[in-house]
C-alpha cells in the first residue's frame, strides 16, 4: 500500500484515539499514540503524514472538527474533505488487569478498503513498548501487501482448509502441511466451485473477512440506497422489494451474527480444527492470498493478500511451503534506517 | 544436427511429462485390512464394483454405501437466484457496492453451511455404519493422474493423501492395487 508512495507520495491523516475508559487520566495518550504511530510511520515510509492537531487545523479552515469517533459510512466523505490516502484512527481502554485494549481503524479512500484490528496487551510503564507493538501491525499492513497476523498458527495445529484448488492439487497442498507437521481437517470448499455462476468469483469472496474484534472488509452506505417507488409500483414489485430488504437486513447489517452462529456450529462439528485458513491460488499456482480465523475465538487472526515463493520455478508446492513458512513465524518490526 | 534435435525433443517433452505428472503420498497413519471403510468413486457402477472388489480381497469391510443416496442436485439451494434478484432494478453505483457485498455474503454462508452439511453425512456414515474411514478416490487414463484420500470418520481429519501417475502398464485393478498397498503401508 504505502510502498507505491515512492512514485506517489501517500498521505496518512490521523484522527484521535479516543479514550474509552472514562478516566480523564488517560486523556493525554489521545494525541500522544496517533502521533507517535505517525511519527514511527514517517520514520520508514516516504510518505506525508497529517497528525491529529494539524488535520483538526485543516478540517476547521473548512468549517469542520475534527471527531473522536467517526461511524464507517462517514469516512468516504472526510477523507475526500482532507485529500488523504489513509485516514487512521481508533480508541483504547485500559483493562482491568493492568492491559490496555486498542482498536484501530484504518480507511483506505478510492478503495473504500477497511482494516480493524484489536490489540490487547500489557498496560507497559514504559508507553514505548505499546507503541512498537502497534506500529509493528501498521508496518505489517502497509509494508508486506496488507500483512497481518494475531498470532502464528504453530506446526501440531489441526487446520481446515478452504481453497480453490482441484482435487489432485488439493492432495499436494495436504501433503505440504502433513510433511510441515500439521494435521488437516476434511473441510475443502471447492466441490461447489462448479456447481454456480461466477465460480471463478466465489472463493475470492473470502479476501474480506469480517470479525468481531479484527476485520477486512468494505465499506457500504445503505442510507445513500435509493429505489425508484411510485403510485405506479403494482403489489408484486412491493413484496420483491420488501424481501430484497430482508435479504440485505440478513445477509449485510446481520451478517456477522450469522456467520458467528455457523462458526459455533464448527466448533461442534469439527472439534478438532483449530483454525479455518482460506487459501486462494492464481491460476498458474505461483502465488495465493490467505485470511486464517481462529475457529475458539471466531476472529480474523490471519491475512496475506500476496505469498509468492522466491526462486525462478515456482509451483503449487513451493507456493505452499512459503505460505507454510509465513504463517507460522512470528512477525517482527522492520529496520527504521530502510526508507521504503 | 537434426537427430540431436529430435532426441532434445523427446528429453525435453519426457521431462515436461514428468513434471505435470508427479506423484504426491503423504500419510499419518495405516488405514490396514479389517478396517471399515466407505469408498467414494466417480465412476460408473462397473468400475466401481472392480475397486470394492480389490478392498474386499484385501479384506478391508466395505460397506454399502453410494454417494449418490447423500443428495441430487435438485436438492441443492441454488444460490443463482438471490443473483438474479439483485439485478432486476436498475442500480445506480452507490447501490452496487451494497448489492455485490450481501450477495457475496450469501455465497460465504452457502460455503461455510455447505461445509456443516457435508460434515453432518460424513458423520452419519460413522454413526450409521459404523464405517471407520472414508476413502475418496478418482482413477484416471495412463497419460492423467490418479488421486485417492482417506479421512478418519472419528476426527473428521484427512489421514492419507496420493496422487499417483499411472503407468502405460498399469490397469484399473493394479492402481487399485497400488492405492491399497499406498494407504495401509
Amino acid at each position: 500500500m504505502l510502498t507505491s508512495a515512492v512514485y506517489a507520495k501517500t498521505t496518512v491523516a490521523f484522527g484521535y484515539l479516543t479514550n474509552r475508559s472514562g478516566n480523564p487520566n488517560f486523556n493525554y495518550m489521545e494525541i500522544i499514540f496517533p502521533n507517535s504511530f505517525a511519527s514511527s510511520i514517517e520514520a520508514v515510509y516516504d510518505c506525508n503524514v497529517i497528525k491529529p492537531l494539524k488535520l483538526n487545523e485543516l478540517l476547521e479552515k473548512k468549517q469542520l472538527t475534527l471527531q473522536r469517533h467517526y461511524e464507517n459510512h462517514e469516512l468516504p466523505q472526510i477523507t475526500k474533505t482532507i485529500g488523504c490516502d489513509l485516514f487512521i484512527f481508533g480508541y483504547f481502554i485500559p483493562l482491568p488487569d493492568n492491559t490496555i485494549k486498542i482498536v484501530l481503524t484504518l480507511y483506505e479512500s478510492g478503495s473504500n478498503q477497511i482494516f480493524t484490528f484489536t490489540n490487547i496487551g500489557r498496560m507497559e510503564t514504559e508507553i514505548f513498548k505499546i507503541i512498537d507493538r502497534i506500529t509493528l501491525v501498521l508496518f505489517d499492513f502497509f509494508g508486506k501487501n496488507g500483512f497481518f497476523m494475531s498470532k502464528p498458527i504453530m506446526r501440531g495445529s489441526s487446520v481446515g482448509l478452504i481453497t480453490n484448488l482441484n482435487p489432485e492439487e488439493l492432495n499436494i497442498m495436504y501433503a505440504e502441511f502433513f510433511n510441515a507437521g500439521y494435521s488437516v481437517i476434511a473441510i475443502q470448499g471447492n466441490e461447489l466451485d462448479s456447481y454456480y455462476a461466477h465460480e471463478n468469483e466465489i472463493m475470492n469472496y473470502f479476501r474480506y473477512i469480517s470479525t468481531d474484534a479484527n476485520s477486512y472488509d468494505i465499506i457500504t452506505d445503505w442510507s445513500k440506497f435509493t429505489m425508484t417507488l411510485g403510485i405506479w409500483e403494482g403489489k408484486k414489485k412491493k413484496e420483491w422489494q420488501e424481501d430484497l430488504r430482508k435479504v440485505y437486513e440478513m445477509y449485510d447489517l446481520n451478517y456477522k451474527v450469522f456467520k458467528n452462529t455457523v462458526l459455533e456450529r464448527y466448533q461442534n462439528i469439527y472439534p478438532r480444527c483449530d483454525y479455518l485458513l482460506f487459501v486462494v491460488y492464481n491460476a498458474s499456482r505461483t502465488s495465493c492470498w490467505a485470511r486464517a480465523i481462529d475457529i475458539k475465538t471466531k476472529q480474523l487472526i490471519f491475512m496475506h493478500s500476496n505469498v509468492v515463493a522466491s526462486g525462478i520455478k515456482t509451483d503449487l508446492q513451493k507456493t505452499t511451503r512459503q505460505l507454510i513458512t509465513i504463517i507460522q513465524t512470528p512477525t517482527a518490526l522492520p529496520q527504521k534506517s530502510k526508507k521504503k | 544436427m537434426k537427430k540431436i534435435f529430435i532426441v532434445t525433443l523427446i528429453v525435453y517433452i519426457s521431462f515436461l511429462s514428468c513434471a505435470t505428472k508427479k506423484g504426491v503420498v503423504a500419510r499419518k497413519i495405516a488405514i490396514t485390512p479389517g478396517s471399515r471403510i466407505v469408498v467414494i468413486a466417480n465412476h460408473t457402477n462397473n468400475i466401481k464394483n472392480v475397486i470394492i472388489a480389490r478392498f474386499m480381497s484385501k479384506n478391508y469391510s466395505v460397506k454399502a454405501f453410494n454417494a449418490s443416496d447423500l443428495y441430487t442436485i435438485e436438492d441443492v439451494y441454488d444460490v443463482k437466484d438471490f443473483k438474479k434478484v439483485a439485478y432486476m432494478q436498475p442500480l445506480k453505483d452507490d447501490n452496487m457496492v451494497s448489492f455485490e457485498k450481501a450477495v457475496e455474503n450469501i455465497y460465504k454462508l452457502h460455503i461455510y453451511n455447505y461445509e456443516l452439511s457435508k460434515a453432518e453425512a460424513l458423520s452419519d456414515m460413522r454413526t450409521k455404519y459404523g464405517t471407520q474411514y472414508l476413502i475418496l478416490m478418482e482413477l484416471k487414463d495412463w497419460q492423467k493422474v490418479s488421486w485417492a484420500r482417506a479421512i478418519d470418520l472419528t476426527n473428521m481429519e484427512v489421514v492419507w493423501v496420493e496422487n499417483y501417475p499411472a503407468q502405460y502398464k498399469d490397469t484399473l485393478e493394479t492402481v487399485v492395487d497400488h492405492f491399497i498397498a499406498s494407504m495401509s503401508k
